[in-house]
């Protein structure tokens, strides 16, 4: 044991002057596995944040929601209106057919408000979204959060000056509020007042898990069918597939990445082990020779690889972490996302895979110096 | 030529190193073919030209080359050369001796003595002794690096007798040394070793015959047409 400690005392020393008289080697292998450890905790935490902003607007939109939006048809097509064409649907979940008016209200208080429209066969789905919806004796309704409930507030729109009836907007309709005031309106009151110009609009619910990309696949049937020429089908299936894509995507990035961190770091530790073992060859031979395993002194280098490999990782974590929120938010990303507080890419738990390729890397470093410790001691020492 | 040839008895034979039928070769360059001998109890003194072979022998025996062919046999209880025979039972001079140079004189002695498994008392014992019979009491903390070519020799040396070795091999240990160092070195020999050591110097140094037991001429086992070019 003390024949151990003394060889560690001394092997540490050894270490400890190799880096003293050559600091430009440790450097460099540090600031290397550094910038390299950098680089692939940033990509993993891009594609992390990514997958997570797509979740968040899954989670927000809902699993089986679907929007669908067309341009107004021109004055010569013949197509029937969205409201009545998927009508059939209202049976199997939230049908919400409406029209979005290409003019804004202006509220009591100045602020200019989205109008929109709903037919008659909206009203069931709006009696589901708004509790006591079916109480209210009104035409006209603000959809906000910012005012008393069931309060009224005059607006105008065009010329025209009526009251509205405040409801706090249902969370179910926040894609199509965008959570941001909004004038329900039915479509009577539009005709009587006379305006025109508006985007046909349907929302839709499925109460039935699973079936919506089923639903989805017979409404672009019928749209091209019917001549619907331009329109947007918005849902969370795709989403669902982007993220299914962006997760593939993420595991073939952590492969190549971790292949190119591994391979540079063999190549430079393992370039800079054999450079030093050359220079050391006497002491390591010398040891050897008192008859000491050459399994010892393979440790001496596999310890000075992997303590560097573990500095340059802690180096690597804490400096992510610091240029986290700057680098995401110049990508691009949500400042309410990409906050440390709620989500920590970079715990060392969270790393297994880097950790490991640095581990893998940090031994096959070595085997060149192991294969230089089955020298003879008498051929390196005269 | 064999000096004063020591007779190998039967019940000896597990105090000899016995050297059977070795061949060993630096790639093409071979070095020794056949060469068989039992080395016995006391001072046995290789001598011979640079080149003949004599550092190899040596390091066959110690176990830090392997024959081509044949086998070194070790007195008892080693056999053969392993690593616990190298921590325990050998004390080694290099011809470049070889000393740990970020250790002082101290700890290049302690660190042998703990891989040979002696007591912290014992080697503090053993150390002071030899320093003082090396006349590197002064000199213990210093580093080789700090200390002179005589200095160092007798350190190596120090540091080979350490464990008290059974199998003591030195290479060329007085080459380039003063007539007071190396009287020092052969003093140390001739008196310190214990009877069952067997000691075996390679050296061209005639200053080290008179302390040895049994003298090998390699010289004799030149290939003749090279023994003439070194006669020439």
């Amino acid at each position: 044991m003390r024949s151990l400690i003394l060889i560690f005392v001394y092997l540490s020393k050894d270490i400890s002057k190799r880096w003293l008289e050559t600091p430009g080697a440790v450097l460099a292998r540090v600031s290397i596995a550094v910038s390299l450890c950098l680089l692939f905790l940033l990509m993993q935490a891009g594609f992390i944040l990514a997958e997570h902003a797509i979740q968040k607007k899954i989670e927000s939109f809902g699993i089986d929601s679907l929007i669908l939006q067309t341009s107004p048809p021109s004055s010569s097509s013949l197509r029937p209106e969205i409201s009545v064409l998927f009508e059939s649907l209202a049976e199997e979940g939230i049908y919400f057919p409406f029209s979005s008016l290409f003019s804004l209200a202006e509220l009591s208080g100045g602020e200019k408000v989205r109008v929109i429209v709903y037919a008659e066969n909206a009203l069931p789905a709006l009696s589901k979204m708004i509790p006591g919806f079916d109480q209210l004796e009104a035409d006209a309704f603000l959809l906000t959060h910012g005012y008393p409930e069931s309060s009224v507030d005059r607006v105008r729109l065009m010329d025209n000056f009526f009251d509205s009836t405040v409801v706090s907007p249902p969370t179910v309709l926040r894609f199509v509020t965008l959570n941001k005031p909004v004038l329900l309106i039915s479509e009577k009151r539009i005709r009587s007042i006379g305006l025109g110009g508006s985007q046909e609009s349907l929302f839709y619910v499925s109460q039935e898990p699973g079936k919506l990309e089923q639903i989805i696949d017979s409404m672009e049937t019928v749209l091209q069918a019917e001549g619907f020429q331009r329109y947007t089908l918005t849902s969370p299936i795709q989403w669902v597939g982007e993220l299914k894509e962006l997760k593939q995507t993420r595991v073939k990035a952590q492969a190549f990445g971790g292949v190119f961190v591994g391979l540079l770091v063999i190549l430079i530790f393992g370039s800079i082990a054999v450079f030093e073992y050359r220079q050391n060859i006497f002491a390591t031979a010398l040891f050897k020779s008192f008859g000491l395993s050459s399994l010892h002194l393979a440790v001496r280098y596999l310890m000075e690889s992997l303590l560097l490999l573990g500095v340059a990782f802690y180096c690597a974590i804490e400096l992510a972490k610091f240029i986290h929120e700057s680098v995401f938010v110049l990508a691009g990303f949500d400042a309410g996302i990409v906050t440390l507080e709620f989500f920590n890419p970079y715990a060392i738990s969270n790393q297994p895979v880097l950790l490991a390729i640095l581990g893998v890397a940090g031994f096959v470093a070595v085997l060149p110096v192991f294969l230089g410790l089955c020298k003879p001691v008498g051929k390196s020492l005269g | 030529m064999i000096r004063d040839k020591v007779t190998t008895q039967p019940d000896a034979e597990s105090r000899t190193v016995s050297c059977n039928d070795l061949r060993f070769s630096y790639g093409k360059e071979l070095v020794f073919d056949s060469f068989s001998h039992d080395f016995n109890m006391g001072i046995t003194l290789i001598k011979g030209y640079s080149g003949c072979g004599k550092s190899t022998l040596l390091k066959l025996i110690a176990g830090y080359l392997a024959p081509k062919r044949g086998h070194v046999r070790l007195p008892l209880p080693w056999k053969k050369p392993t690593k616990k025979f190298q921590r325990e039972g050998l004390g080694f001079v290099f011809q470049q001796l070889n000393l740990l140079p970020l250790a002082n004189l101290s700890s290049n002695l302690n660190l042998v003595a703990s891989l040979a498994g002696m007591s912290g008392s014992e080697a503090r014992f053993r150390r002071d002794f030899l320093f003082d019979r090396l006349g590197l009491t002064a000199l213990r903390r210093k580093k080789p690096s700090n200390l002179s070519g005589g200095q160092q020799q007798r350190a190596a040396l120090a540091r080979a007798l350490m464990k008290n070795p059974p199998v003591l091999l030195l290479d060329e240990p007085t080459s380039g040394l003063d007539d007071t160092n190396t009287e020092v070195i052969k003093k140390i020999l001739s008196g310190e070793l214990s009877d069952e050591c067997i000691c075996i110097i390679s050296s061209h140094d005639h200053r080290l015959e008179e302390i040895a037991d049994e003298i090998i001429d390699f010289n004799l086992r030149l290939p003749i047409e090279r023994h003439f070019e070194e006669m020439a």
